[in-house]
């Protein structure tokens, strides 16, 4: 039998029982539970509210699917004192996240040229497994300077520019970087991926805004009908990958030392206040930042790449970033926890930072609507922007879903798309794609995703975010 | 030379790649499972291990720890040197450990046909169970 109640019609309750410390709780729609409830990621609910110095409740975004460790749309917070940090609640893609940027054309200028844009995207962005920078190959001063500056380095080497890092989560750098805390495997992994797209799930998205929502925070938000915009899916590549899985039997042998019993071996973890911990974060703080300025490549060569495409000067394209943020993070913030402020590591795995109006760390430009949250859709659906609400606040640490997520294995998504044309169905629905895996597209086909419209429907609903504005593709460039 | 059958039954898993592997012994469940993990990703017979070698040392005593750490050196030498491991050779090293040597072969995209891309080995639900025939290992490796 369950173990699992539906509270209302965006709140799934898994009260506490046998080894939990706290009660679970998933944000779901009836709908979505009917639509098939992912119970290895329940399960993985209950255990993250196992851990020690779990705060609140072990919570789960719409998009919730089957991880390891946490669940894919995780979100749990940890007392900063005696509380621990997990890998498995990061993830190996450390800082995986999205870019938004918007530009002053509409769809009708980029008509005539989308396949000519295609084509240049798609040569200038490295993508695929293992794809590499052939001129951007990183020696050790330059890694520590990319570790400890972010977005920044990149600006400095010429990859955009300082008015971006306004708009950035943490203006592109979160603090306590320690490159000493990565190892040369790390080093070596990451030294040539710089400003590469990876291969899966991530993409470069040339899309249209076709529907607005909320019309003062679109205005803020600098988005308009009609509007071309990009979105930018990627995080830290090999390098991230590597530190995750360093500091995996490290903090294995961590949780034992301590005397915490896992239910599952890949929660591993440390307290914050160990020497595993903090080399912990500060090794995942590096990772976050080669992320950041990963992105600020990615969305410099996207701007050269419309420039040459279109033939239009930078002034008439009139790019620039809306926001970009992490959904593969672990961070100390302080949050108000029962009337009390706390400072807490808040792990948001699959799941985005969603700050209400007036926060100190939201944007000087957005602060009078709140956090831009960037939920992209899969390849051949709507993505949406949404704004953080005070909701997000009080219930979730201030954390909003981040993605459609996935429905089908990939064996499954294979198998729907065997003897179709995925290419030729999406260019129907006037979608040009560009992929370097042979089996990228029949993985990520539409059918592979929950419906993200009713994913986003469900945080509305909750008062976590609230919708702003509907984008649907144009072009899609993958892995 | 023909390339070794390496039997693996994939389990069904939402957003990762998961298998199940048998063998007699933890020295052949090893092996196994570092040439599955190559084979659902490049395809072991197209992979000509005489290029260069790569030794290094797992603990003996923890199985899972043992599978956990070759399987993500495995992902490090295709991902960080473009090595793909196409022959596995195990033996029992002095103290707590296992003496682990990949054979490898140089990426070339020209031959190899990349299926399927692993980020990382993990420990999630990994685990050695004993069967009647020897040895069965879980293994689920992030995409």
């Amino acid at each position: 039998m369950a173990v699992w109640q539906q509270m209302d019609e965006s709140r799934v309750l898994i009260p506490k029982h046998g080894k939990m410390l706290v009660d679970g709780i998933v944000y779901a729609s009836p709908k979505l539970m009917a639509g098939g409830v992912d119970e290895a990621a329940m399960k993985q609910v209950m255990n993250v509210a196992t851990l020690p110095g779990i705060v609140g409740k072990s919570i789960a975004m719409p998009d919730i699917h089957w991880g390891y460790g946490f669940p894919i749309g995780g979100v749990a917070a940890f007392d900063a004192r005696d509380g621990v940090v997990s890998p498995g609640g990061v993830g190996f893609d450390i800082n995986c996240g999205v870019r938004l940027m918007a530009t002053e054309l509409t769809a009708a200028d980029i008509k005539a040229r989308m396949e000519q844009l295609a084509d240049t995207l798609f040569q200038a962005i490295p993508t695929g497994v293992g794809s590499t920078q052939r001129d951007l190959r990183l020696d050790r001063s330059m890694m520590r300077a990319v570790c400890s500056d972010g977005a920044a380095w990149a600006v400095k080497q010429g990859f955009g520019s300082r008015s971006d890092l306004h708009v950035l989560e943490d203006q592109g750098a979160i603090k306590g970087a320690d490159f000493d805390a990565v190892s040369d495997k790390a080093f070596e992994r990451g030294r040539n991926q710089l400003g590469t797209l990876g291969s899966g799930n991530h993409f470069v998205e040339v899309e249209v805004v076709d529907e607005i929502f909320d019309f003062e925070a679109a205005e803020v938000f600098g988005l308009f009908l009609g509007q071309i915009v990009v979105t930018v899916h990627t995080g830290s590549r090999g390098f991230g990958h590597q530190i995750c899985t360093d500091y995996l039997p490290v903090m294995d042998k961590a949780s034992r030392q301590a005397g915490i019993a896992l239910v599952d071996r890949q929660l591993a973890c440390a307290p914050l206040n160990s020497n595993e911990g903090r080399q912990y974060m500060a090794a995942m703080a590096c990772a976050a930042n080669y992320a950041f300025a990963n992105r600020q490549i990615i969305g410099f060569k996207v701007q050269e790449s419309f420039e040459q495409a279109l033939r239009k000067a930078p002034d008439t394209i009139g790019m620039r970033v809306v926001y970009d943020v992490a959904h593969n993070i672990a961070k100390i913030e302080n949050h108000v926890v029962n009337g009390k402020k706390r400072k807490l590591c808040v792990h948001r795995k699959g799941a985005t930072r969603a700050l209400p109006p007036g926060h100190e760390d939201v944007p000087v430009r957005y602060k009078s609507v709140g956090q831009p949250v960037l939920v992209p859709g899969d390849m051949g659906s709507p993505s949406f922007v949404l704004k953080g609400l005070p909701g997000a606040a009080d219930e979730t640490f201030a954390s909003a879903c981040h993605g459609a997520g996935r429905l089908l294995s990939r064996a499954a998504a294979m198998k729907s798309a065997k003897g179709r044309r995925i290419a030729d169905e999406l260019a129907k629905k006037g979608i040009i794609v560009r992929a370097t895996g042979r089996t990228t597209l029949a993985e990520e086909i539409p059918q592979a995703y929950k419906d993200a419209s009713e994913v986003v429907e469900v945080v509305h609903t909750a008062g976590i975010a609230a919708k702003v504005a509907k984008m649907s593709p144009l072009v899609v460039v993958k892995g | 030379m023909k390339a070794e059958e390496i039997r693996y039954e994939v389990i069904e898993h939402t957003a990762d790649f998961a298998f199940e592997i048998q063998a007699p012994d933890f020295h052949q469940l090893l092996r196994l499972a570092v040439l599955a993990v190559v084979d659902a990703g490049w395809g072991l017979e197209t992979v000509e291990p005489g290029h260069s070698s790569h030794k290094f040392t797992v603990p003996a005593q923890d199985r899972e720890m043992a599978i956990f750490l070759a399987l993500s050196e495995a992902l490090y030498l295709i991902d960080a040197l473009e090595l793909i491991p196409g022959a596995v050779k195990i033996q029992s090293a002095n103290g707590d450990g296992l003496d682990i040597q990949f054979d490898c072969d140089q990426l070339d995209l020209e031959r190899h046909s990349h299926h399927m891309a692993f980020k990382a080995a993990t420990l999630h639900g990994l685990q050695v169970d004993e069967t009647e025939d020897g040895l069965k290992a879980t293994i689920l490796m992030d995409i």
